[in-house]
């Protein structure tokens, strides 16, 4: 992983005060890493995440953090170490494919999940012709056991948005020109006092509260998953959601009213609008996420691309 | 839950910048990043749906606590439904009254020919011994009138009620005959109690038999004795209350061949899992709908419908598997049309009659069936 920023003179001390105990603990000496390439991978993540401006205290506390023993090991496998790749897959190969088996929910599916993230971990991806490892992008913020479910939740995701363009294409073209017809009622716009209330009730709201929101409204997640998501009870979020409901309304309304608009004016511009609300959670469901997809390359490729449409 | 205005969910849904990276994503489920990091990954999580999705996506395996709650709502509503209400009533008057009867023959032994003689000869009471669960589909009609005729009770007017609804009281007179027989051989309290059940049970009889039965399949009965012994009073107000009156002895061998003979009771477990029970809620069984792939792919399940051997579950994710020999088989079903699938986790699954069925999910989203599940429509 290219490492662009440079690493500040507080994050290399740390790394150095700590490097012989971090080596140690995390086995490097068994996959092949020695002391300075792993300072090298030490140094590298601190400058990831670490604020050019962090003091030696901070680095210290953050590299103290870090999974240093499956860091050590997945860099271990990029770097194509044997014994590091049996231990590899000794511990997760089986996991692996339970995970993928339980995000993609059917068997057949699941194994080409599985497998393709086998060939990135093993570096079929070739840049300048060198063979590049998935594995060499793990950090060690989080668990390798965690990291790799996230990494297959991200190819299921980018998959699953393929799939759906592809569907959507096959359709259009069966139906012909009917179906390009332009949506027939497009959405009037909504009153701008209004709009700029519903902006400033949201704004002032956290943003664990707003991913609250819109992981129960948007998402249609259950309150059940939502807590999973933030490490929570069920009960705090059943809570949290029906209270910010509340506020937002009680806050919208009383920004409305703030810009001039009477008490019943404002209610009925609301209640008009929630009318509708369940077609529209649909409409803006089924819309296609404007968002990038999860690959790097492709992150780089859309953001050029970006750049020179600005 | 509250609804939110639109214009909310619309300035929430603004598009993201570049998504975080895996190990952001992992450390955050795993409540592992520091105070200021966490509010970094939670401002583009509120903006971005593709890493929500992710974030949900790759949590660790259920825990089976989350999802105990979800099987209760279905059966908080029976109770408060006002027939059956009256039909546990009813049902609960009907065995002390048969208990009364049994009672009084067995101290008077010598009056016992006596009764017996005296209801015999109306040997037309054709529910009494034959009338099995699950055949009488002839519901429908029932219920809107049961109200109406309970209120006529209420009122003490049941001479009226039956000559407005003759046709729904196909026993009623053989019945408030053997109410005067028993009346004039029995104690006068038996009497009174035997009247009253009698006046409530009958216009229910088709009804509470019916539904009852289906709620006791559908409920899963938790640990509930209470609901348990109520199902299975409901389930033959008639037949106990008619055997009750022919011949003491032939009630208390109807309701147990009843209920022998009844379809398999289901149940939902704590962890998601099927249980059955063949034997009126005696023993259970797991019942494991993909039996032999690997383990921890199981479905985790919610609500459950089933009418006679048809079984429909439904549970998290969009699973919904249905089978048609109470349970021995099981196939998914994926309910589409115009191309939407059905999405969200199936919180509750309704089938009025072999055909008709409803599903709700937490999405939320209302598919409906009018085919057993051949076709389905996505209610707008």
């Amino acid at each position: 992983m290219p490492v662009t920023k440079l690493i500040s003179a507080a994050v290399q001390s740390a790394v150095s005060d700590l490097l012989v105990e971090l080596h140690s603990t995390a086995g490097c000496e068994k996959i092949g890493l020695t002391l300075d390439s792993f300072s090298i991978i030490l140094c590298d993540v601190a400058a990831k995440y670490l604020p050019s401006s962090a003091n030696h205290a901070e680095a210290r506390t953050f590299l103290l953090t870090l999974r240093v023993e499956e860091l050590a090991l997945a860099r271990a496998c990029a770097g194509g170490h044997n014994y590091a790749w049996e231990i590899f897959l000794t511990r997760y190969r089986e996991k692996l494919y339970q995970s993928a088996l339980r995000i993609a929910r059917e068997d057949s599916a699941a194994r080409d999940l599985a497998d393709t993230l086998y060939a990135e971990l093993y570096g079929t991806s070739t840049r300048d012709g060198e063979r590049i490892s998935k594995l060499a992008s793990f950090t060690g913020r989080g668990s390798l056991e965690g990291w790799l479910r996230t990494v297959l939740a991200q190819e299921f995701v980018n998959r699953y948005r393929r799939t759906k363009r592809l569907v959507s294409l096959d359709e259009e073209s069966e139906e012909g020109s009917q179906f390009a017809a332009p949506d027939p009622q497009p959405l009037p716009p909504a009153d701008s006092r209004l709009e700029s209330a519903t902006a400033a009730a949201l704004a002032a709201l956290s943003a664990e509260d707003r991913t609250v929101l819109a992981s129960y409204y948007l998402d249609g997640r259950t309150l059940a998953e939502v807590a999973r998501m933030l490490g929570v009870h069920e009960s705090t979020i059943s809570r949290k959601v029906d209270k910010l409901a509340k506020l937002l309304r009680k806050k919208i309304l009383a920004g409305m009213v703030q810009q001039g608009m009477d008490r019943r004016q404002a209610e009925e511009a609301l209640e008009v609008d929630v009318r509708d609300l369940r077609v529209d959670i649909r409409r803006s469901l089924a819309q296609e996420s404007s968002s990038p997809p999860f690959s790097k390359e492709k992150d780089k490729a859309r953001s050029q691309k970006l750049e020179a449409k600005s | 839950m509250s609804n939110l205005p639109k214009i909310v969910l619309k300035q929430l849904e603004a598009p993201a910048g570049e998504h975080l990276d895996a190990d952001l994503l992992t450390a955050f489920a795993e409540q592992s990043l520091p105070e200021s990091e966490r509010n970094l990954v939670l401002e583009h999580l509120s903006l971005c749906s593709d890493c929500r999705e992710v974030i949900a996506l790759a949590l660790p395996a259920t825990e089976a606590a989350s999802v105990t709650v979800s099987a209760h709502p279905a059966r908080a509503g029976w109770l408060t439904v006002p027939a059956f209400r009256w039909g546990v009533v009813a049902a609960g008057v009907l065995v002390v009254t048969s208990f009364g009867v049994l009672q009084y023959q067995q101290t008077h032994p010598g009056k016992e020919k006596q009764l017996a003689a005296a209801v015999t000869p109306r040997e037309p009471i054709p529910s009494a011994s034959v009338q099995t669960p699950a055949a009488s589909p002839q519901t429908p009609a029932a219920p809107g009138a049961v109200p109406h005729a309970e209120q006529k009770m209420q009122l003490d007017k049941r001479v009226e009620a039956r000559k407005q609804f003759p046709n729904m009281f196909p026993r009623s007179k053989a019945a408030s005959d053997a109410d005067a027989r028993v009346g004039t051989n029995a104690s006068r309290a038996v009497t009174v109690e035997a009247q009253g059940a009698d006046a409530a049970a009958a216009p229910e009889a088709q009804t509470t038999d019916q539904l009852a039965q289906d709620q006791a399949q559908q409920l899963p009965l938790q640990g509930r004795s209470v609901t348990d012994l109520s199902v299975a009073r409901a389930k033959d107000p008639v037949p106990a209350a008619a055997a009750a009156m022919q011949a003491p002895s032939v009630a208390l061998h109807t309701s147990p061949s009843l209920m022998r003979h009844a379809a398999p009771r289901w149940m939902i477990t704590s962890a998601g899992g099927l249980r059955r029970s063949l034997d009126a809620g005696l023993t259970w069984e797991d019942v494991n709908i993909n039996a032999g792939s690997i383990a921890g792919s199981n479905p985790v399940f919610r609500a459950l419908a089933a009418t006679g051997s048809e079984v429909w579950a439904g549970g998290s994710n969009a699973v919904l598997y249905h089978s048609l020999d109470a349970g021995a088989h099981w196939t998914r079903v994926l309910p589409s049309s115009g191309g939407a699938e059905l999405t969200g986790d199936i919180t509750a699954v309704d089938f009025s009659d072999l055909q008709h069925g409803k599903i709700t999910t937490s999405t939320p989203e209302v598919w409906t069936t009018a085919d057993d599940g051949q076709t389905w429509q996505k209610q707008p």
